[in-house]
C-alpha cells in the first residue's frame, strides 16, 4: 500500500479487502468501554480542512484519538489562505509543526494528490474529499457497512471464521442521484466493484457524465467496468436492487439547469413511499448524508422502514472504525494487527487495539 | 547566464557551412551579413574574409528567422511573471527573431497610447516584437476599439485573445478590418458549453471529477466564425484550435475558398487529456488537451498545411500561480524556449513543415517578412536561425532566461536546439546562450516595414 490513500482505485481488492477487515478489529475497539488504543501514540495526525465537513472532520478526529494520536486541526476559515497564501505555504507551514499525516478536504478535485507531491518522506496524505473526484474514506465505510450488513461478523468476533472474507459478490447496489458532482459515487463505485457487486447508476443524463460509458469503461478494470450498468429510471431498475445507495440532491443543481424541478426529480428518482413498498424484503437504504428528506427519500419512508433497513446509522458508526484502520495502515507499525484474544507478535504489547484495549 | 562577446558593430557575420533550408528547396552555402543585410550567399568556403566573425554551421540548418503568433509578453499587468526584457531573451534563445505580442495585457492594448509604450519597451531587445490590439475596446467584447486608428499605426493583428461570444461584433470587425489589412482573430470556445472548463470533457475529466470543456465548444465557435468570415469576405484566424473536428471546419474553409487560417500550440502536438490526470498544473492548457485522435489531427492538419502556423502560446505565470487546485490554477505554458526544438525534433513532421509552420508562414499571415521567414537572398534583412536537428538538451540543464517557469519540459529531453539567432544582422544567441541585444530592432518594427 502507498504511503497515501489518494482514492480506492490505488488499492486493489486484496488493499481494500485488508482495510475492511482491519475495520473489524476496529469496530470490535469501538464497542469496548474505553474505545481507545495506544496504537498511534506520539504520531500527530493533521485535519487540513479547506472546505468545511463536521462530519468527516468529527470522524477523522474521533478515529484519531482513539488511536491515541494528536490530532492539529486546521480549517481555511481560520487561516492565511484568506490574505492569498499558496496551497503550497499553507500545508509546508502545517508539516513543519511536525505531522505524520494529513487529512486533506478541498473543494477542488485533486488537492490531495498534488499536495502529496509535496509532502515530506515519512508524511502520509489521506483524501478526505476533494471536489467531485474521490472521498476514500467514505467508499470504504459504505463497503463495509454493506458487507457486515449482508455478511454479518460470526458470533460478533472478528477473524473467527476462516472463510469471512469481504466481499459484496451478488449483491446489486443502485446508485441513484447526482452522479457527476459526487466524490462518493465515484469512490463506492470503486469499493463495491472492487468487492465483486453489480452496480447500477440511475440518474438523468444530466447528472452523469456526459459519456458514461466511455467514463466507466476508461476508468474501471474491464472485469469490474462489465458490472456497471446505467439507467434513467429508478422503476426500471428497483425491483432489481438489494441496495438502494441515495445520493445528496443539491438544490443548486436546479439553478444549473440540470434538472427541471424537484417534484419531478421526486417523481423519477426520489424514494417515495409507494417506490418503498415495491422493494425487495431484504433491500437497504443508504446515504451519506446529510439526507434532505422529501427529496431523495420521503420523510415517511425514513421514519416507516425497520432501522435494519436505513444504514445511515451504521455508515457513519462504521465511518471512524474504517478511518482508524486507514490511519492505523498508513502511519501506524504497518503490521498485522494482533487478534483480540491473543498477544501481537510483531509490537509491543500496547501497539495494537487489542494489547492496548484497556488502558 | 553569461552574454557572449558580441561582434563588434559594424562586424562582418559569416555563417558557414550549413545547409539552408527554404521553400525552394535545400542547399549548403556560406552567408555573409553586415549591416543589418545579408550581404551575399555563397557557395561554402568561398570568399571567406579574415575579419568576419563566423559561426560553425556546419552539419546544421540554416533558416529565416521564426515568427511566434503567440505571446504574452507579460507587460503591463504581469511583470511578476515576465517582462518584454526576458520574454524577447527567451524568444531569440529558441530561435524566434519575431514574436507576435498578444494585446491581453493590464490594461489590454487598444489605443494608441498601449501601442506607443509597447514600441518603446520593446526597443532594443533580443528580438522584434510585433504588436497586436484588441478587437474590442478594453478588451469588453462590447464595442470595436479604434482598430482604424492602430492600423495606421501599423498594426495588423487583432484579436481580444480567446473567443468573442457576439458573433454579431465578429462580423462588424471582419466587415471593418477588410480595407485596413487586418486579420481578426478568435480562439474558439463556446462559454456556455464549458469554454473556460480546466479539462477536455471526456473520460479522463469524469474521472477526475472536473467539468470539462466538449469539443463542440470549440467547433461551434469556429463554424459561426467562419460563417461570418463567408459574409463579410474577411481575413479571419482561428487561434490555436486543438479538436479533429475544427481542423475539418478550416479544411473545408479553405476549400471552399475562405480567407482563414488557423495555429494550433506546439504542446497540442505532444500532449493529451490524460497527462494531466495526476493533477500537474503544469498540464493545465489554454485550450485543454484532447484525445489521441485530436492530437493525431492537429499533427495530420500541420502536414497538409491546413493549419497555418504552430505557436509557442507562451502564457508566463508567476511561480505561486501554478501551486494553485489544478481548476484554479492558471492555464498555460511558458513556452519560447521550447517551441521550435519541440516541432522541429517532432517524429511526425517534417523539417520544411515545421519551419513552414514555424517561420514562413507565419512571417506572410503577420505582414513581417521583414523581421523573420523572409527569404535567404543578398539585399533581404538578415533575421536567421541555425538549428541543430540532433542536439539532445533540456532545459534544466542549459538554463533558462524566461523568468517563468511554468514548463512541463524542464527535465524533458528536446532533439533539437537552436544554435544561433540572427536579428537584424546581430548575433543575439549562440549555442544556447544570450550574445546581446538587436540594436536596431526598434527600426524594424512591424508596421513600419510596410
Amino acid at each position: 500500500m502507498s504511503v497515501h490513500l489518494l482514492t480506492l482505485g490505488e488499492l486493489d481488492t486484496q488493499g481494500i479487502s485488508e482495510l475492511l477487515s482491519l475495520t473489524d478489529r476496529f469496530v470490535e475497539v469501538g464497542r469496548r468501554p474505553i474505545p481507545r488504543v495506544p496504537a498511534l501514540r506520539g504520531r500527530t495526525v493533521a485535519t487540513l480542512f479547506f472546505e468545511e465537513s463536521t462530519r468527516t472532520r468529527l470522524a477523522f478526529e474521533t478515529a484519531a484519538k482513539r488511536l491515541s494520536a494528536d490530532v492539529l486541526n486546521f480549517s481555511a476559515a481560520s487561516s492565511s489562505l484568506a490574505k492569498g497564501e499558496s496551497l503550497r505555504d499553507t500545508f509546508e507551514t502545517v508539516q513543519a509543526m511536525g505531522i505524520h499525516a494529513a487529512v486533506v478536504r478541498h473543494r477542488s478535485a485533486g488537492v490531495p494528490a498534488q499536495i502529496a507531491r509535496w509532502a515530506d518522506d515519512g508524511v502520509s496524505i489521506l483524501n478526505g474529499g476533494d471536489g467531485w473526484h474521490a472521498h476514500p474514506t467514505q467508499g470504504l465505510q459504505d463497503a463495509y457497512t454493506l458487507w457486515r450488513h449482508f455478511s454479518p461478523m460470526p458470533h460478533g468476533q472478528p477473524g473467527a471464521e476462516a472463510a469471512d472474507e469481504p466481499t459484496l459478490a451478488g449483491l446489486r447496489i443502485g446508485i441513484v442521484g447526482d452522479i457527476v458532482h459526487s466524490r462518493v459515487a465515484r469512490s463506492d463505485i470503486e469499493a463495491y466493484t472492487a468487492l465483486g457487486a453489480g452496480i447500477v447508476l440511475v440518474a438523468p443524463p444530466t447528472l452523469l457524465p456526459a459519456q458514461p460509458r466511455d467514463w466507466i469503461d476508461c476508468w474501471l478494470p474491464a472485469d469490474a467496468a462489465k458490472r456497471v450498468e446505467i439507467s434513467h429510471g429508478l422503476d426500471d431498475v428497483l425491483d432489481e436492487l438489494d441496495v438502494v445507495g441515495l445520493l445528496r440532491c443539491q438544490r443548486e443543481r436546479m439553478a444549473d439547469g440540470l434538472i427541471g424541478s424537484v417534484p419531478e426529480y421526486v417523481a423519477r428518482y426520489g424514494l417515495t413511499a409507494e417506490r418503498a413498498q415495491r422493494l425487495r424484503p431484504d433491500a437497504v437504504i443508504t446515504h451519506p448524508g446529510p439526507m434532505n428528506r422529501g427529496i431523495e427519500i420521503a420523510g415517511a419512508v425514513f421514519e416507516d422502514l425497520a432501522a435494519n433497513r436505513v444504514l445511515v446509522t451504521q455508515q457513519v458508526s462504521h465511518g471512524v472504525a474504517a478511518r482508524m484502520a486507514v490511519l492505523f495502515r498508513l502511519i501506524g507499525s504497518g503490521t498485522a494487527l494482533p487478534s483480540a484474544d491473543g498477544p501481537p507478535d510483531a509490537a509491543p504489547s500496547e501497539a495494537g487495539p487489542a494489547g492496548g484495549g484497556g488502558a | 547566464m553569461a552574454e557572449q562577446q558580441l561582434p563588434a558593430a559594424g562586424e562582418m557575420l559569416v555563417l558557414a557551412g550549413g545547409e539552408i533550408v527554404e521553400r525552394t528547396g535545400r542547399r549548403h552555402a556560406d552567408i555573409t551579413v553586415l549591416d543589418g543585410q545579408i550581404a551575399a550567399v555563397d557557395p561554402p568556403g568561398t570568399n571567406r574574409n579574415g575579419s568576419a566573425h563566423v559561426v560553425d554551421a556546419s552539419g546544421r540548418v540554416v533558416a529565416a528567422g521564426l515568427v511566434d503568433l503567440f505571446s504574452r509578453l507579460g507587460e503591463p499587468g504581469n511583470e511578476e511573471a515576465e517582462t518584454v526584457a526576458t520574454a524577447t531573451a527567451a524568444a531569440a534563445l529558441g530561435g524566434f527573431t519575431a514574436v507576435l505580442a498578444q494585446p491581453d495585457t493590464d490594461p489590454p492594448l487598444d489605443r494608441l497610447g498601449q501601442l506607443a509604450e509597447l514600441r518603446r519597451n520593446a526597443t532594443g531587445r533580443h528580438c522584434a516584437v510585433i504588436a497586436a490590439a484588441t478587437i474590442t475596446a478594453d478588451r469588453a467584447g462590447k464595442r470595436l476599439s479604434p482598430m482604424a486608428e492602430l492600423a495606421d499605426a501599423g498594426v495588423r493583428w487583432f484579436t481580444d485573445v480567446g473567443p468573442l461570444a457576439d458573433i454579431g461584433l465578429l462580423r462588424r470587425a471582419l466587415q471593418y478590418a477588410g480595407p485596413l489589412s487586418g486579420t481578426v482573430s478568435v480562439r474558439p470556445a463556446t462559454a456556455h458549453l464549458g469554454g473556460t472548463a480546466a479539462m477536455a470533457e471526456g473520460a479522463v475529466s469524469a474521472r477526475m471529477g472536473l467539468a470539462g470543456e466538449p469539443a463542440a465548444s470549440e467547433e461551434l465557435s469556429a463554424s459561426a466564425a467562419i460563417g461570418v468570415a463567408r459574409l463579410t469576405g474577411g481575413r479571419l484566424h482561428l487561434d490555436r484550435i486543438s479538436a479533429a473536428r475544427t481542423v475539418e471546419l478550416v479544411r473545408a474553409a479553405k476549400a471552399e475558398g475562405i480567407d482563414v487560417s488557423a495555429s494550433v500550440a506546439a504542446e497540442h502536438l505532444l500532449f493529451v487529456d490524460a497527462d494531466a490526470d495526476s493533477y500537474d498544473t503544469l498540464m493545465r492548457a489554454e485550450p485543454p488537451y484532447r484525445t489521441a485522435l485530436d492530437r493525431a489531427a492537429l499533427i495530420a492538419g500541420v502536414n497538409d498545411r491546413t493549419i497555418d502556423a504552430v505557436v509557442s502560446g507562451h502564457s508566463p505565470v508567476p511561480p505561486q500561480a501554478k501551486d494553485l487546485p489544478f481548476d484554479e490554477a492558471p492555464p498555460g505554458v511558458a513556452a519560447l524556449e521550447t517551441c521550435a526544438a519541440l516541432v522541429l525534433g517532432h517524429p511526425d513532421i517534417s523539417v520544411e513543415t515545421a519551419l513552414d509552420a514555424l517561420a514562413w508562414r507565419p512571417a506572410e499571415l503577420a505582414s513581417a517578412t521583414q523581421l523573420g521567414g523572409g527569404a535567404i537572398e543578398p539585399g533581404q534583412p538578415a533575421n536567421l536561425v541555425v538549428f541543430d536537428l540532433d542536439r539532445p538538451w533540456t532545459l534544466a540543464e542549459r538554463g533558462s532566461v524566461s523568468m517563468a517557469r511554468n514548463t512541463p519540459h524542464r527535465g524533458r529531453e528536446l532533439g533539437a536546439m537552436a544554435m544561433a539567432t540572427v536579428v537584424a544582422g546581430h548575433l543575439v544567441a549562440a549555442d544556447g546562450a544570450l550574445c546581446g541585444t538587436a540594436g536596431t530592432v526598434a527600426a524594424l518594427f512591424a508596421g513600419n516595414t510596410r
